[in-house]
């Protein structure tokens, strides 16, 4: 096992103010849902859920390798099911089980620190594996369906959330994960604030009719500014890399948040309730705004470090 | 021909969140559940029903389950751990075939007692305020559809203040009636004492006594034979006229 980082200064510091925040907006939110119930309501059962979430978080985060890794790996496998079973795919065992060997394969890759180019090629390995399928089992009824199913869950959790595992092996990893969380949970916090007070040009009439402009600048200006505040967790705290973080977070998170939204109301799932996390709807309304953020954030910073972009410039 | 696909997924778009762990559409192996039921099994049986509270067994369960797949298990109740204690006096195999009657005012009141009670205790909420009888027809349903089901209710409502076996209420007949599920008698001597209504467990023992089987009939028939068999172990069960 390796070292903890709970007692690093850096750490305590920002488990303090993350938790602090969470503190003082439970407070606010405490007596404006006294005011006005039924429009703060969710937001208080928002910031209740994390304040019993984010010290297990910090908990997880600080731990010695490689129980950070296994957080990640069972949070994959855990919202791959709640996929499999919103999808009606969870009595479909081969599919479901080579999801969750796949997952469970990358995560040993990373541990045994394999190269992380092999990552590059999992989603292909992954769908000759379920392609496989059909053919060993001499079956063809709804295989297209079920192939497609399995590799988007893949995608989005399995390789998707990966890279966050892939993130703690940076320089000070463990702190830019922990600095994509906070910011993508700020930014989904001041989102929802803003959206239900003065959300006003709404383009998204079928998709998510509560999605308005107004809403998501504001967030991703505040995100910003929180990128700023904290971005002494990035290795290099210059503005090419909290700026690019805010952005990404606040884009792209919710890109995540829409595409999970666009496949609840495909499958018609009208309660997606999920007593495992506790005032949220379940497991993946925690990790959608973080499928496309953790791969992107990746690249992007492996990008920043190698000077790919100033190299594609000249 | 145009063909849609078919998500097959009522049983998570369908049910509220706590009943979604019950087999109303789909049977499927729920691991999440399986996990916490076995730590849970862990717990009671190798820890506190071992060390702190002793349960001394009168009877065999195997040939029982052997011979009725479908069972309404119905006790005396006096305490919280009624439940814990006859979960862990059946073998852990058949858990997973184990159902119990819990109160959704009690059992389901929040979060953390809803999770409890899903995957540790694999309880049916029954609504005991509710007049359109959803819990009846779901309890029904289930025992209609399952192929293999032990479900424990407690024929008294609720637990008993002073220890004395109350008469029953009429619930217990209908579902047996209506689904012909028989009755499995179980007695649980001493558990008032370690944990009556209102306090915490005490350090002792509990006598479990397996009964005869009852076929279904009326409330009435199924009280007076259960007098019968209780009286014939304890005179004292219930309180004298």
């Amino acid at each position: 096992m390796g070292s903890s980082t709970w007692l690093e200064p850096l750490f305590i510091r920002t488990s303090l103010v993350a938790c602090g925040f969470l503190a003082i907006a439970y407070i606010f939110f405490y007596f404006i849902s006294k005011i006005r119930p039924n429009k703060y309501l969710i937001m208080k059962a928002s910031f209740i859920s994390w304040l019993v979430v984010a010290p297990i978080l910090f908990i997880l985060a600080g731990a010695p390798d490689p129980l950070p890794l296994i957080a990640i790996i069972l949070v994959s496998i855990y919202s791959s099911k709640t996929f499999f079973r919103m999808s009606g795919m969870y009595h479909r065992s081969l599919f479901v089980l080579t999801n969750y060997f796949f997952i469970f394969l990358q995560g040993y890759f990373i541990y045994k620190g394999f190269d992380h180019s092999v990552m590059h090629i999992m989603p292909m390995i992954f769908l000759s594996a379920i392609c496989s399928i059909p053919i060993l089992t001499d079956n063809y009824e709804h295989m297209i369906q079920y192939i497609g199913l399995s590799l988007l869950s893949y995608l989005f959790f399995g390789w998707g959330l990966i890279h966050f595992a892939m993130i703690l092996g940076f320089e000070k990893g463990i702190y830019i994960a922990l600095y994509l969380i906070i910011l993508s949970e700020f930014n989904d916090g001041i989102y929802k604030l803003v959206n239900m007070e003065w959300g006003k040009v709404k383009p998204l009439k079928k998709l998510s009719p509560r999605l308005s402009i107004e809403a998501l600048m504001v967030s991703m200006s505040l995100t910003l500014l929180v990128a700023w505040a904290l971005r002494s967790c990035l290795p290099i705290p210059t503005e090419v890399y909290w700026i690019s973080a805010g952005v990404v977070v606040s884009l792209f998170g919710r890109m995540g948040s829409l595409v999970m939204t666009m496949i609840r109301k495909d499958l018609g799932i009208k309660d997606s309730s999920d007593v495992f996390v506790i005032g949220k709807d379940d497991i993946i309304a925690r990790v959608d705004k973080l499928i496309f953020v953790a791969p992107i954030i990746y690249y992007l910073f492996i990008a920043l470090d190698t000077g790919f972009f100033i190299k594609l410039y000249s | 021909m145009k063909k849609e696909w078919n998500y097959e997924n009522d049983q998570y778009t369908k049910l509220p969140a706590h009943l979604k762990h019950l087999p109303l559409f789909t049977r499927h192996f729920d691991f999440t559940s399986w996990i916490f039921r076995c730590m849970w099994g862990f717990l009671m049986k190798c820890i506190l029903l071992k060390y702190y509270v002793k349960v001394d067994i009168h009877g065999n369960f195997k040939k029982i389950y052997k011979e009725n797949p479908k069972l309404l298990i119905i006790s005396n109740h006096t305490s919280h751990m009624d439940t814990t204690i006859i979960t862990t006096a059946i073998p852990f195999k058949y858990w997973l075939d184990l159902y119990i009657g819990a109160a959704k005012d009690y059992w389901f009141q929040n979060s953390l007692f809803t999770f409890f009670s899903k995957h540790c205790l694999g309880a049916i909420p029954i609504d005991r305020k509710e007049k359109s009888g959803e819990s009846v027809k779901l309890i029904i349903r289930l025992l209609k559809t399952l192929d293999r089901i032990w479900m424990i209710l407690y024929p008294e409502g609720t637990r008993s203040q002073d220890g004395y076996i109350k008469k029953f209420k009429k619930g217990i007949s209908i579902f047996s009636q209506r689904t012909k599920t028989p009755i499995l008698f179980i007695y649980l001597q001493g558990a008032a004492e370690l944990m009556p209504k209102g306090s915490l467990p005490k350090m002792g023992r509990v006598q479990l006594y397996v009964g005869p089987v009852q076929q279904p009939a009326d409330i009435e028939e199924i009280d007076k034979n259960y007098k019968e068999w209780v009286t014939s172990i304890n005179p004292n069960a219930y309180k004298s006229p």
